[in-house]
């Protein structure tokens, strides 16, 4: 452009006008500096920007990455996305996936990392208790996280393969439950107070020595102040089928722990009404297996006796009941011979060792309310009762199973024993069970029968009936003379008697038609018949003479004297 | 800076001949030319109301200025995604760089080339050249005129060609907006590299290139 201007510039420039002034001056040079000012400052902000849009990076092992997709899986909070899944790698020993996410750059984001924050991946999850995650089936699984209230930073988690029943930020308290077994329960079974469902199973592990298991449970706030001292759990799983005096009742808390089961806990009876303190989280309680197990007090003071027992004990396991007029009182503990059989001991007997708890009788010496308070001393209260005639007895509990218990009772007749103190445990007496002493009579009887004549009575009897049958037999040959003489007799009689009714017959109609024919037969038969009524009439007052005055007959008539 | 003779009696010694060695003026927008009156005050086309001036005025300072914006503007537009690629397989942001890698790794070497060398070499040539062309006017070189007027040259051609990202961003971004399935948006990177083509434009439209040859003019004056 300038060449041009340049090279056709180079003649005529005398006689060119000039320019006119120009008015306004240029605007200045320092607004020209604004535009690097400003790039700069765009730059830095753009970059400051970048840098501050990456939010804390979090790495997170699983155990495998089902569902997991870098630069899609979303974290989320309560539905809200925080965070998004970076990379996924095997970990250097390959026995789990860490996946790295960074969390959106948010105020607060890098305190959602602290050391109880929980990780899992939500995927779609169809259990008994209900449907989980069906969104994930269509947006892909995302990684779910409870935030947790630690103050302690912490930037690598290791996931859950469960999800989390309860969320940390749930009001209630969590309590722990010690049970032997798991029974039905599974993470998520309900928990029942007065059947108002209060709260969650939310984990479970077998203790450090396996012989229990741990349940975690979360009771959601406000019901978490149900839980006091006094309060009992029991496992609700299923159906509880009561046959009493009132009939069947079939109880089950709901139909969701039948399928699932569950857990109830109640407040002990009795106790006065003022408020007790409530339970510290993660406070542990008793599992019963049932209502009726939970309830049981306490039993804090139990003493050991052994049972001597000559019948067999079959039937009888260890964990039977001790029973005293249907009260339980104990349980069996220990099954064994007693001792070897020796010459002077030629018939070895059964050592049953049973386990009484003195609190749940008052007789053996508890107040109610008192769980907690030492029962009186054993030797002074038991000695006067055995004297009076307390035993122990082996019965049968149940007829079709054959399952024994052992009955402690009073039985006045008893022959006279005592309690051996000197044995540890004491040796408490008994008595032959009541089905042993239904065998005894049974076995006296079949003595005595078989003390009985049995074999002359049979010989007596067989004699008898051989002169019955001699008897029968005369009888029979009776029977047979007369159908061999008398019949044909009896045939010719029968022949005359017929031919004489014939006769008979023939001489009726005769005298029908006579009578019939109004003759002279009939007129006379009247005539005779009246002269007969005449007669029978004088034999009639003569009669009545005679009986009236018999003496006329030897005399003549009264009136004749006259 | 503007140390061109004013004298009328030196277009006599020169041996080219400009316009500002001979006393004249330019319009600046009808190429009218004037008789330089004396003195420096502000002048004015009487034909079309243009200003009329010998030289583009503060032209280095403008030009410096707008080359240091678009310097400061590179460093973001290099670094910062220029595209958000958002698909059902997630979300990819692409810087310049990053997607020249996975052009190349992708096999598609040439392309690749082609994109290193319009969005990287050249936005970076022209701050280079620039700076150099600024440089040695404000040095008052004498050193080859020539190739750097080819250089300036080569400068303006080929300067809005570095828009070519951006257009393809622009046309994707309004293209590719599947609901739900796959979008692409422009990043941060894309404004930072559109304004760093757009103001190294502008320095070299403030760039004068006469003044590569005023050192050259007044050196033919003095001989």
């Amino acid at each position: 452009m300038s060449a041009g201007d340049e090279s056709g510039a180079s003649s005529g420039a005398p006689g060119l006008p000039a320019p006119r002034v120009k008015q306004r001056a240029h605007f200045s040079l320092w607004v020209v500096w604004l535009v690097p000012v400003i790039a700069v400052v765009i730059g830095l902000w753009l970059g400051v920007k970048s840098v501050l849009a990456h939010g804390p990076t979090v790495v997170i092992h699983f155990r495998n990455a089902e569902g997991l997709e870098a630069g899609k899986t979303k974290i989320r909070y309560k539905a809200v996305d925080i965070g998004v899944v970076k990379t996924i790698a095997l970990t250097p020993d390959r026995k789990s996936v860490a996946v790295t996410a960074e969390l959106n750059n948010q105020p607060g984001a890098r305190e959602m990392l602290v050391s109880d924050t929980k990780f899992w991946v939500v995927r779609p999850q169809v259990t008994a208790g209900g449907i989980s995650g069906l969104g994930t089936l269509l947006s892909g699984a995302y990684i779910g996280v409870d935030i947790g209230r630690s103050t302690e930073l912490q930037d690598s988690f290791d996931g859950l393969e469960v999800p989390p029943v309860v969320t940390g930020d749930l009001p209630g308290r969590s309590f722990k439950l010690r049970s032997p077994n798991l029974g039905s329960l599974d993470v998520g079974s309900p928990i029942y107070y007065r059947r108002v469902p209060v709260g969650q199973v939310i984990s479970y592990d077998l203790a450090p020595n396996g012989k229990q298991v741990v349940f975690g449970i979360f009771i959601n706030a406000p019901y978490d102040r149900f839980v006091t001292a006094r309060s009992r759990f029991w496992q609700a799983s299923g159906i509880d089928i009561a046959v009493n005096a009132d009939g069947v009742r079939v109880t089950t808390e709901s139909l969701a722990s039948l399928v699932t089961g569950g857990i109830a806990f109640e407040e002990l009876p009795g106790g006065d009404d003022a408020p007790l303190p409530e339970m510290p989280a993660n406070a542990e309680f008793m599992l019963g297996g049932d209502r009726a197990l939970a309830m049981k007090q306490p039993d804090r003071f139990s003493f050991d006796y052994t049972l001597l027992f000559s019948s067999s004990v079959r039937g009888l396991s260890i964990g039977a009941p001790v029973d005293f007029r249907g009260l339980s009182i104990g349980e069996v503990t220990d099954i064994q011979l007693a001792s070897q059989a020796s010459p002077d001991n030629p018939v070895p007997q059964i050592a049953v060792t049973m386990r009484v708890y003195p609190r749940r009788l008052p007789t053996l010496g508890a107040r109610p309310g008192a769980a907690n308070e030492a029962p009186p001393d054993q030797v002074a209260t038991l000695n006067p009762m055995v004297q009076r005639g307390f035993r122990a007895q082996l019965r049968n509990g149940n007829l079709l199973t054959g399952q024994l218990y052992v009955a402690l009772d009073f039985f006045p007749r008893a022959p006279e024993a005592r309690i051996d103190w000197a044995k540890s445990p004491a040796v408490f007496p008994t008595l032959p069970g009541s089905l042993e002493g239904l065998q005894d009579t049974l076995t006296s009887i079949a003595d005595k029968l078989d003390r009985l004549p049995l074999e002359d009575l049979a010989k007596d009897l067989r004699q008898t009936l051989a002169s019955v049958n001699q008897l029968v037999r005369r009888a029979d040959g009776l029977v047979q003379q007369v159908g061999t003489d008398v019949t044909p007799q009896a045939v010719s009689v029968l022949a005359q008697a017929r031919k004489t009714l014939d006769a008979l017959n023939s001489s009726l109609q005769n005298l029908d038609q006579n009578l019939d024919a109004k003759g002279p037969l009939q007129s006379q038969a009247l005539k005779t018949m009246t002269d007969l009524s005449t007669a029978a009439r004088s034999l009639r007052v003569l009669a009545d003479t005679l009986e009236q005055h018999p003496e006329s007959l030897l005399r003549g008539k009264p009136g004749d004297k006259k | 800076m503007l140390t061109a003779p004013e004298a009328p009696d030196a277009r006599l010694a020169t041996k080219t001949p400009t316009a500002l060695s001979l006393g004249l003026r330019s319009c600046g927008a009808c190429r009218a030319v004037y008789r330089a009156p004396p003195g420096d005050t502000p002048l004015a086309c009487p034909r079309c109301g243009a200003a009329v001036r010998p030289r583009k005025p503060d032209s280095v300072q403008r030009s410096w200025a707008y080359l240091l914006a678009a310097t400061a503007l590179y460093v973001p537009a290099n670094l910062l995604p220029v595209m958000e690629t958002r698909s059902l397989l997630g979300v990819q942001s692409d810087t310049i760089f990053s997607g020249i890698v996975y052009l190349w790794l992708d096999g598609s070497w040439p392309l690749a080339l082609l994109v290193f060398v319009a969005s990287i070499v050249v936005p970076l040539s022209k701050l280079v050249i620039l700076s150099y062309l600024l440089i040695s006017v404000q040095r008052q070189s004498r050193w080859n005129p020539k190739r750097r007027t080819a250089l300036y040259h080569a400068l303006e051609i080929v300067g809005r060609w570095s828009m070519l990202d951006i257009f393809v961003v622009t046309l994707l971004a309004a293209l590719v907006h599947i609901r739900g399935l796959a979008s692409i948006e422009p990043g941060p990177g894309a404004a930072a590299f559109g304004a760093v083509v757009a103001l190294t434009m502008m320095a070299t439209h403030s760039f004068d290139p006469r003044l590569i040859w005023d050192p050259v003019s007044a050196e033919e004056a003095r001989a």
